[in-house]
């Protein structure tokens, strides 16, 4: 690629990329791991630019930052399994930096990695189940039953979070 | 009360915490650099970049995988002709190649008239629209091959046996040693009822060095041959109507698969510890496939071979074993709509050896550091 093709594609990481970095945050709260999520597919997109570029290159970056994020936490948890090493309670864990949105973010790490993944897809980046199923490499009712479950979830926690604040008052 | 009661106060919370994220930015112009980098340090393993994923198990219900057939291996020495020099040789020859200046393609690449006269050590190729002859040296590694420069294209001259097919057969060139300059290749066959000459051509911005012409494959009735004369061995295997050949090359380090002509070949620098695969013939790109060859190469006798799946996403289909030269060939077909996922189910894989004693890739690839 060159000239006019990497032009186009420049356009369309400045285009994308703040709404994929959002999503990224969501799944990891951590701002140098989302700017890395979105970098690592954001490559492979522009490794294959010259067939996705008349398609649906969003969608296409978004499916390989899922399958990216999925590699990351099995590989943690890998690394977990070989090392003996427990993870660290959500509790101990840095808290992300931010104002009100802070208690969200935290709740959302606190729900298993596909559950997250299906809730920041369906709520946040407002894709259908069914597209939501195409780029998380799930099926549909694994998505409408894990985004059921996040829902009840994040309100399960959110409500904690009210009231252990409400508590310390 | 929680402040989360519906779907809409969670898009609401959601969208409240991405609006307070800390700020992100990527710059395109590191975007692009780092994908460029990238492509240089995969383009030896492009057989297995078929990115990551699962299966879905509509696949084994319907029950669409599984070996079928016969299966044959062997080991063949490639088979490199030498030139007759006794005869006179003439060509002109359509690359059907756009020349690349590093920023773009432009072209086409000129006619290009290949010559060698009776007696003579040297081919010579000649630019037809001005006569003008091309600088020309021999390639480091393959007997009797010559490599000439054009203006942002190189030529590779193959002496190669009767009955190659230009469709299937692949100039696998040492890619670091051209940066990103070199961008796609044709190849072209001539025969003049004599002798056969496969001229690979290849977009390139700087001249390709003569040491770093590396290897080039071709199949001729079903056999895999390298330029350079190394050992191939190789294993056909058949599984839910399709055919598969894998072969690999110790000597060139080499890996690769071929289905049925004219598809093309696939090659890839060999990994001991890696999981291959490869997309069946006329399907897509990553993300598009749906039936995927699945291979890896294990220590002899290797026997009830697995993959070691995560708990929520992978495939049981079994894999088979067959001998690939003095080693085991372990391969599966899957097959499914979310197929182009099946790497993130896989964390291992796992057989018993000759003995019967449990053994697993990842503590191979750990012992070999």
């Amino acid at each position: 690629m060159g000239g006019e093709s990497d032009e186009e594609f420049a356009g369309f990481v400045r285009d994308a990329s703040p709404r994929l970095l959002a999503a990224a945050w969501l799944l990891t709260a951590d701002r140098h791991s989302a700017e890395e999520l979105v970098q690592d597919a954001l490559e492979r997109v522009y490794l294959r630019w010259p067939r996705l570029r008349s398609g649906q290159p969003l969608a296409y970056a978004r499916k390989v930052m899922t399958n990216l994020h999925t590699d990351r936490w099995r590989r943690r948890r890998r690394e977990v399994l070989v090392e003996a090493v427990p993870e660290r309670p959500a509790s101990e864990r840095p808290s992300p930096p931010g104002g009100a949105g802070v208690d969200v973010v935290r709740a959302l790490q606190q729900l298993p990695p596909r559950e997250r993944q299906v809730v920041v897809w369906r709520y946040y980046l407002d894709q259908s189940e069914q597209r939501t199923a195409e780029e998380l490499g799930v099926s549909p009712g694994t998505v409408k039953s894990s985004a059921s479950r996040g829902l009840a979830r994040m309100r399960e926690l959110l409500s904690e979070g009210d009231e252990s604040r409400a508590h310390s008052r | 009360m929680s402040r989360v009661r519906t779907a809409d106060d969670l898009r609401r919370l959601l969208a409240t915490a991405a609006a307070e994220a800390p700020p992100m930015h990527l710059e395109p112009d590191a975007v692009i650099a780092a994908a460029q980098a990238r492509r240089r340090r995969t383009m030896w393993r492009a057989v297995g970049t078929l990115g990551a994923a699962a299966v879905l198990v509509t696949a084994l219900v319907l029950g669409l995988t599984g070996p079928l057939g016969e299966l044959r291996s062997s080991t063949e020495p490639a088979s490199v002709p030498e030139w007759d020099t006794t005869r006179d040789f003439s060509a002109v020859v359509e690359t059907g190649l756009s020349a690349y200046d590093g920023e773009e393609l432009h072209g086409p690449v000129p006619a290009l008239e290949v010559t060698r006269s009776a007696g003579a050590e040297r081919f010579t190729v000649t630019d037809t629209t001005n006569g003008e002859q091309l600088d020309g040296a021999p390639a480091q590694g393959l007997p009797g091959s010559e490599l000439f420069a054009g203006e942002d294209y190189a030529v590779l001259l193959i002496p190669a046996p009767r009955g190659v097919d230009g469709r299937s057969t692949e100039w696998l060139f040492d890619w670091s040693a051209l940066g990103n300059s070199g961008v796609g290749q044709t190849a072209r066959v001539v025969d003049d009822g004599g002798q056969t000459l496969l001229v690979h051509a290849m977009a390139a911005a700087t001249p390709v060095p003569p040491d770093a012409v590396g290897e080039v494959v071709w199949v001729v009735d079903g056999t895999i041959g390298l330029a350079s004369g190394e050992e191939v061995q190789q294993a056909e295997v058949e599984s839910a109507g399709e055919r598969l050949v894998v072969w690999r090359s110790p000597g060139s380090d080499l890996v690769g698969t071929f289905q049925d002509p004219p598809s093309p070949l696939m090659a890839s620098h060999f990994t001991r510890y890696a999981l291959y695969r490869s997309p069946v013939r006329g399907e897509g790109a990553e993300g598009q496939v749906s039936r995927l060859w699945s291979f890896v190469v294990l220590p002899e006798g290797a026997q009830q071979v697995r993959a070691v799946l995560d708990d929520e996403v992978g495939t049981v289909v079994p894999f088979e074993t067959v001998p690939l030269g003095p080693e085991t060939l372990a391969y599966r077909l899957l097959d499914g709509v979310e197929v182009a996922q099946s790497d993130t189910g896989v964390w291992d894989v796992a057989w018993r050896d000759a003995s019967g004693e449990p053994r697993h890739l990842s503590d191979l690839a750990r012992d070999a550091g």
